[in-house]
């Protein structure tokens, strides 16, 4: 991995690092992060390895930006504020929390969650 | 509320804040936030054992010290039997310690004299309830309170006689935190055991009961210990004369007032080379603070001191460690105090090549089938003849207000052989410390800072590049030695999400 200083524009906000994408990664998915670093979209095999969601659409093989537990993950849509949500199975985020669902943060507003990152 | 991503500056940051370093700050190590605001890196001290402090009370002693740690008011009581009047009387004091130096308050002598030349302090304890230190001579009880630096004698408590009108020595004293009594053994033929509770004024017998009942000859010289495994007591007393080995029983306090005593047969305890010398003060007994072990330390053959740690349950020893020989010629006077800052015991006996010298060290290891470490033996006091005396249960105590052990001893050399000065020490034992509190805790450094440059700390939230062979995935915790490792003792940093990257979680 490259040096993620030279990656992060100067300021404070979310915690936006890039990684290689295994598989290819659409916009705004939620993803696991595997043992040889790389992301790959959440399934019912990984959903205890959630890392963050994508900031745009990534190829496979290519490197991109997700935003990581502990950040804030913006350019969402259609989230209801301070709703708890999660994720689920087939990697959708949603305020459904039946198990194997693995709770991710609160809403700050309709386009942004805050990923927790407290345990 | 409005739209956060037009209130955020674009990308990411890293939670990087800057600091004084208080000493030089590796790269990627876990720093601790100090009270003037500077950043140190977490690490441990290690401090070796020591005498460094003490002086004596401006009266004379014939010696029976005693020190006991007084919970509320903070601060170490000592007794002694006093040379005023015949030696009739004893005196108590307040000594005020910190970590190295003592001072005290007034000396008071006792409302109430003993035989002739026979005021001996035999063993103090001090009671959470009552909020008093409890003294028995022989088989009197009594009180004394402390208010800051004064003490004040309350009249005795009342006594106690053995089965055939005898007044008997306390030799054993324990407090019980569930039912709140003082559980008393009494030297006997028989053995005795009995509790007592204690109000501003007045102190009730509970029932007595006898472990050693079938002996006839000899006495019960017995050590008791509170279990904190198992809710308790832990008796250790002789087989009925100086040629058997010794025994234990688990004492049980039951009723609803904590005034009656149960106990196991009495059952032989394994001590390897045992010599024989059980009575007096020639076995002692503590719990490790940290792994629960009954520390028994004893003489062996040829005298030499031993030590060996013993896991109780309810009905019996579970597993032991193995028996380390510590020291030539140790026959006699065996103190062993519990030391929680380094979760070890620290031991003191007399030397029989110099009986009126006191020796020291460190126990460390304790666990099943393990061999009990020891640091290098020390002089404890301040060069001088030092006795440790021998019927006393506790010449010393842990205080906690200045991490120390205190203990009473005194000099065999000045003065004649009756009148010494009655001198306190602060005892070091060694340990480690880490600066690593459950609260300070701040961050992880991002580079190789000078001491009193600035820092840049990747703080709680935010992400460390600075580490090296990281295992993708798995989480990471500061140790107590400034070690970052995925040891789950330690307090949780976060998680790699690169060999050389950790995500930090945010702040606990």
């Amino acid at each position: 991995m490259s040096n993620l200083s030279e990656l992060l524009p100067a300021g404070a906000g979310g915690k936006n690092v890039k990684f290689v994408a295994s598989g290819t990664l659409p916009n705004a998915r939620a993803v696991a992060l595997k043992t040889n670093g790389q992301i790959e979209l959440i399934s019912s095999s990984n959903i205890t390895n959630f890392i963050g969601i994508t900031d745009a659409a990534i190829s496979s093989g290519a490197a991109g930006k997700a935003t990581i537990k502990g950040g804030i993950k913006t350019g969402l849509s259609s989230l209801t504020p301070n709703a708890v949500y999660y994720v689920q199975a087939n990697g959708t985020v949603s305020t459904v929390s039946t198990s194997p669902a693995v709770r991710i943060g609160k809403a700050l507003s309709e386009t942004s969650i805050n990923l927790e990152y407290n345990l | 509320m409005s739209n956060l991503s037009e209130l955020l500056p674009s990308g990411g940051g890293q939670n990087q804040v800057e600091f004084v370093a208080s000493g030089t700050l590796p790269n990627g190590k876990p720093v601790v936030l100090k009270s003037n605001g500077q950043v140190e890196v977490v690490g441990e001290t290690s401090v070796s054992d020591g005498t460094t402090a003490y002086g004596n009370f401006a009266t004379y002693s014939d010696g029976d010290n005693s020190t006991v740690y007084h919970e509320a008011e903070g601060c170490i009581v000592s007794c002694w039997k006093d040379q005023s009047n015949g030696f009739t009387y004893a005196k108590a004091g307040v000594v005020s310690a910190n970590s190295n130096s003592i001072s005290w308050g007034s000396t008071v002598q006792s409302t109430v004299s003993g035989n002739a030349n026979n005021f001996a302090p035999t063993s103090m304890i001090y009671d959470p309830s009552s909020k008093k230190v409890m003294i028995f001579k022989n088989n009197v009880a009594f009180g004394l309170s402390v208010s800051g630096t004064t003490v004040t004698w309350d009249n005795n408590y009342g006594y106690d006689y053995d089965d055939t009108g005898t007044p008997k020595t306390a030799i054993g004293l324990d407090y019980d935190p569930t039912h709140e009594v003082i559980v008393i053994t009494f030297a006997n033929q028989h053995g005795r055991i009995s509790v007592r509770t204690l109000d501003t004024s007045t102190m009730t017998f509970g029932t007595r009961v006898q472990p050693n009942g079938t002996v006839t000859s000899g006495n019960f010289v017995a050590k008791i210990v509170y279990d904190k495994n198992t809710g308790k007591h832990i008796c250790i007393f002789d087989g009925g004369n100086y040629n058997t080995r010794p025994k234990y029983s688990i004492i049980s306090i039951t009723g609803s007032s904590g005034s009656n005593v149960t106990f196991t047969s009495p059952a032989s305890l394994s001590l390897p080379n045992y010599s024989g010398y059980v009575a007096y003060a020639g076995l002692n007994i503590v719990q490790d603070p940290v792994s629960n072990f009954i520390m028994v330390m004893w003489a062996g053959s040829n005298d030499y001191g031993n030590v060996r740690g013993y896991l109780f349950s309810t009905t019996g020893i579970t597993s032991t460690t193995n028996t380390t020989v510590f020291a030539s010629y140790a026959s006699q006077n065996f103190n062993v105090i519990s030391f929680p800052p380094s979760g070890a015991i620290f031991g003191m006996w007399k030397l029989d090549a110099d009986p009126q010298s006191t020796r020291g060290a460190s126990f460390s290891g304790m666990a099943a089938n393990s061999t009990i470490a020891y640091t290098t033996v020390f002089n404890v006091g301040n060069g001088q003849k030092e006795r440790n005396h021998v019927q006393n249960n506790n010449i010393g105590a842990y205080a906690s207000n200045a991490n120390k052990i205190v203990i009473g001893l005194h000099n065999y050399e000045s003065g004649n052989s009756q009148i010494r000065p009655a001198n306190i020490y602060i005892v070091q034992p060694q340990y480690s410390h880490t600066n690593l509190t459950s609260t300070n805790l701040i961050g992880i450094n991002s580079a190789t800072t000078s001491s009193g440059a600035t820092a840049k700390i990747n703080t709680w939230g935010g992400i460390n590049e600075s580490q090296t062979s990281l295992t993708i995935g798995s989480d990471y915790y500061a140790q107590t030695n400034g070690t970052i490792t995925t040891a789950t003792g330690g307090q949780k940093l976060g998680q790699a999400i690169s060999a050389t990257t950790i995500n930090m979680r945010n702040q606990p």
